[in-house]
């Protein structure tokens, strides 16, 4: 059965000046979803199943008397393939981007009660929630929902409760109040709707706790009170996102309006899924802890001009795809957000709104959320690696590691010499023809440390991203980012930076050749997609042109070519460290691992069609369902797909 | 030798299956095939053989002995609890007999039973596995995109030195499944025809039919397929053999 392409309104006119009068109907747009509006109003939108639906007009005003039925967060295609109803046609579906993500309607008749009653068990033999409806001539009556299990957050409230009786510094206090009401809250909804959620939310939960507790041997306050504060404006969102509109529906409205009625629990559940996956694989690989082990590898270390130039070093594979540890990995809370955007921290994580109605259009992609995994990732490593200029050890340590004479004992120090000699050069790139004696470079290198942290993080986020989650695969990758980069408005001036990263980035698989012709390459190959990519038009900026404009100068400037060379030259080096320190063929090979895959690159499930196959990978089959302009049909398909068609027993799946 | 294709399925809910939960004597609507039932094998005592009977020309090859439409197939089905194998002349018969037949009248419907390969082959190259592997067929899942996928054939594929350095960057769809073990001990020779079926990550099983022997292997291996830790968990009773 299929999706059908256009959104209708589900609207529910709920007059909380007049205690119990409410209608319900479904509009055809938004705009006929307005008229009536009143302060209690709520509305979401939701498609039909296309060989269930039997509403014609609009505004449908649920005449006469029906059941309806709100079922999930369940796969839709399960749902459709349990029952000979539905084969038979004689109860209507629609689809929502919800928790409860199926809404059964049934025309009240003896035999409906049989049907109710039968779909109501299925439900709970799923681990699903149902809130049922009586709806006459509109109004709504709230039948039964399903019962909750308040013992099921016990402990964990139990643990929040400890947590904030725990005497704590008065600066504390406010973000702690917070955080432990909001994660009761969180625990509880979640211990009710979703059970993978409940489960993340635990591991946070003890996380949290513990350094909070630790704090004042590990951690300052102002850290610990930044991560609360980071922490709750996640999860503050991801609970009103995720677990509104569920039962009972009435009371929990959504904050994003348009979903007020049902919430987004689907989408949020989508976002948590492709993050999870990413998240358990390369989490598991404990990177830093990989990198920090590397202090005690001292076979062959090689020089610093085996870690700047040719293929010697490249062939290393330093890393093993999983790394035992003794530290749970802790999922990120993940949240959608106008203000955010795409963005991360520590232990969160955020997607675009927008990404809701088009997370499967190339300029709104979902798959972007792969570089803020990046960032987490690579940024723990340079935790590890960074000197630390605040400190006379870590400035004494850096200044060691650009002497021209040191060679790295171990392999840990040699990554940390070839970072340095990445920000030295970038630096140096930076004044072309300014004599930069070695005394001066030791005078300058505390500033050189802090103001390039930054820019180094972003050149290796790009490479790690490109390497690990675009297969090397330039046109795909160009594309992507510059779809991503042009929409955000006003950051003309920083074209130079983006087509900077994307050579970078680009380089990462030819960093064996040598610098003139990887840079001559990239260039090339990033005009040609540049171009290919405004020919095709569709951007809502001009900056893929500004960039071709800068790539095709350098073609008849030769002192401007040669400087972006130098820059070049100089953040390569962060790319090789990249590929060096920080890449694993096999752990690739895991993030696109597919129980799935099929002999060849035809897509197993087709677009809008509610199938209960799962879906083996979830990078690959976002990469298969990027479109130019999606509907927000085919966007939710693809968020419902995400949400509930994870790969069954897959070794690498999260448990 | 008949050469037969079609699916390992499952119910998500226990139940058995009786001959007429499969039959469909009469066409649901206009257009619709019917499925009868002929008569049973003396292989096993659930493996039955029926006669589709299909508006549409599933098998453009090999149709000259049934003029249609209706065009009629030979399919055959193992009942087992839960659980069902479905084999048919073709693949496309395989599914239009799932899709047109048998879902038409099984809720919850049935489903293929997906195979998580990787941990069928796993246990497969342990030297204490009935079955071994051989063939394999994977599509490369590592970074690089000058290579593509890769095709293993042997006696024993995954006691080779190219499968253990490298599985861990295929995706691996398909293989051929094979006899190790012989009265519970290995046979030192290898066999001249050592594949008892294909099976695909999907639940596609295809084998040769030759004699009852060859029957009672294929079914035998079907049973080791189902019941492992590589299928998945909502499908009822594990432990029960077809």
């Amino acid at each position: 059965m299929r999706l059908d392409s256009t959104a209708r309104f589900l609207t529910l006119h709920d007059d909380q000046f007049n205690a119990g009068q409410n209608s319900l109907s479904i509009s055809e747009d938004v705009a006929s979803a307005l008229t009536g509006w009143t302060a209690g109003t709520r509305v979401s939108p939701i498609w039909a199943v296309k060989e269930l639906t039997k509403v014609s007009s609009f505004p449908h005003q649920f005449s006469g008397s029906q059941d309806v039925l709100f079922i999930g967060p369940v796969q839709p295609g399960l749902l459709l393939s349990a029952f000979r109803e539905f084969n038979d046609r004689s109860l209507e579906v629609w689809i929502t981007a919800g928790s409860l993500n199926c809404i059964v309607i049934a025309p009240t008749k003896s035999r409906s009660e049989a049907v109710i009653r039968k779909l109501k068990a299925w439900t709970i033999g799923q681990g699903c929630v149902f809130e049922h409806w009586k709806v006459v001539d509109g109004s709504v009556a709230v039948v039964d929902r399903s019962a909750t299990d308040p013992s099921r957050a016990q402990l964990d409230l139990d643990l929040l409760s400890t947590l904030a009786r725990q005497p704590a510094s008065q600066a504390l206090i406010p973000a702690l109040q917070e955080y432990t009401t909001l994660m009761a809250s969180a625990l509880t909804r979640s211990a009710y709707v979703s059970s993978d959620d409940f489960a993340d939310l635990r591991s946070v939960a003890k996380h949290t706790d513990k350094i909070i507790r630790a704090q004042p041997a590990v951690l300052t306050i102002l850290d610990v009170q930044s991560r609360l504060m980071s922490l709750n404006a996640a999860l503050s969102r991801f609970t009103s996102q995720a677990f509104s509109g569920i039962p009972p529906i009435l009371q929990t409205e959504c904050h994003f309006w348009i979903h007020s009625l049902l919430g987004t629990g689907t989408a949020n559940l989508a976002l948590t899924q492709l993050t999870r996956w990413i998240g358990s694989i390369l989490g598991e690989a404990r990177l830093r802890e990989q990198i920090s082990a590397l202090k005690d590898n001292t076979s062959n270390v090689p020089s610093l001009r085996v870690l700047t130039e040719g293929q010697e070093a490249l062939k290393n594979t330093l890393l093993q795809a999983s790394y035992p540890g003794t530290e749970a990995v802790v999922p990120l809370i993940t949240y959608f957000s106008g203000r955010d955007g795409f963005s991360s921290h520590l232990q969160t994580l955020s997607a675009p709104l927008n990404t809701l109605a088009e997370c499967n259009s190339w300029r709104s992609s979902l798959l972007t959320v792969t570089h803020e995994i990046s960032h987490i990732f690579v940024q723990s490593v340079l935790a590890e690696i960074y000197p630390d200029a605040s400190t006379e050890a870590g400035l004494d340590y850096a200044k060691a590691l650009i002497n021209p004479g040191y060679q790295a004992p171990n392999w840990h120090a040699a990554g940390a010499q070839l970072l340095l000699e990445g920000l030295v050069s970038m630096e140096t790139a930076l004044r072309p023809g300014e004599d930069i004696s070695f005394d001066t470079l030791l005078q300058k290198l505390k500033i050189i440390i802090v103001s390039w942290r930054r820019e180094a993080q972003e050149i290796m986020v790009h490479a790690f991203d490109f390497l690990y989650f675009y297969s090397s695969d330039a046109d795909f990758y160009i594309k992507s980012i510059w779809n991503s980069w042009c929409t955000i408005p006003g950051i003309d001036e920083r074209v130079p930076e983006y087509v900077m990263r994307t050579l970078c980035a680009i380089s990462a698989p030819h960093l064996s050749l040598p610098l003139q012709t990887s840079f001559d390459s990239a260039r090339r190959e990033a005009t040609e997609a540049l171009k290919a990519l405004v020919a095709a038009g569709g951007l809502l900026t001009d900056y893929a042109t500004i960039a071709i404009e800068l790539l095709t100068k350098a073609n008849n400037d030769a002192s401007f070519a040669r400087k972006l060379r130098e820059e070049y030259g100089a953040r390569v080096y962060l790319v090789r460290l990249v590929s060096i320190f920080l890449f694993s063929e096999k752990l690739s090979a895991r993030l696109f691992s597919d129980p799935t895959v099929r002999s060849s690159q035809a897509q197993g499930i087709s677009p809008l069609v509610l199938d209960a196959r799962p879906i083996g990978n979830p990078l690959t089959f976002l990469r298969g369902n990027l479109k130019e302009n999606p509907s927000e049909a085919e966007s939710l398909w693809v968020l419902t797909t995400l949400a509930f068609g994870d790969s069954e027993g897959d070794k690498h799946a999260p448990a | 030798m008949l050469r037969l294709s079609g699916f390992l399925l499952a119910s998500p809910e226990a139940r058995n299956f009786s001959r007429e939960d499969l039959e469909q004597r009469r066409p649901e609507s206009k257009g619709m095939p019917t499925l009868k039932y002929k008569n049973s094998t003396n292989t096993h005592a659930q493996w039955d053989e029926y006669e589709l009977f299909s508006q549409v020309q599933l098998n453009e090859d090999n149709d000259t002995e049934s003029r249609g439409p209706p065009y009629k197939y030979l399919v055959y089905l193992i009942r087992g609890r839960s659980k069902l194998v479905l084999l048919a002349e073709r693949r496309k018969v395989a599914e239009h007999v799932l899709n047109y037949v048998i879902n038409q009248n099984i809720f919850p419907n049935l489903r293929k039973i997906s195979i998580n390969m990787d941990l069928m082959i796993s246990r497969c190259s342990e030297k204490d596995c009935e079955f071994l592997i051989t063939s394999l067929h994977g599509r490369f899942a590592g970074s690089s995109r000058q290579l593509r996928s890769l095709s293993l054939y042997g006696d024993d594929v995954t006691s080779s030195g190219v499968y253990s350095n490298n599985a861990d960057l295929f995706n691996f769809y398909s293989c051929g499944v094979g006899r190790r073990l012989y009265d519970e001990i290995p046979r030192f020779t290898p066999m001249d025809d050592g594949e008892i079926l294909r099976v695909g990550n999907d639940g596609f099983v295809s084998f040769s039919l030759g004699d009852r022997k060859k029957a009672l292997q294929f079914i035998k291996a079907v049973n080791f397929i189902v019941n492992g830790k590589w299928i998945p968990g909502w499908i009822p009773g594990l432990e029960e053999s077809i």
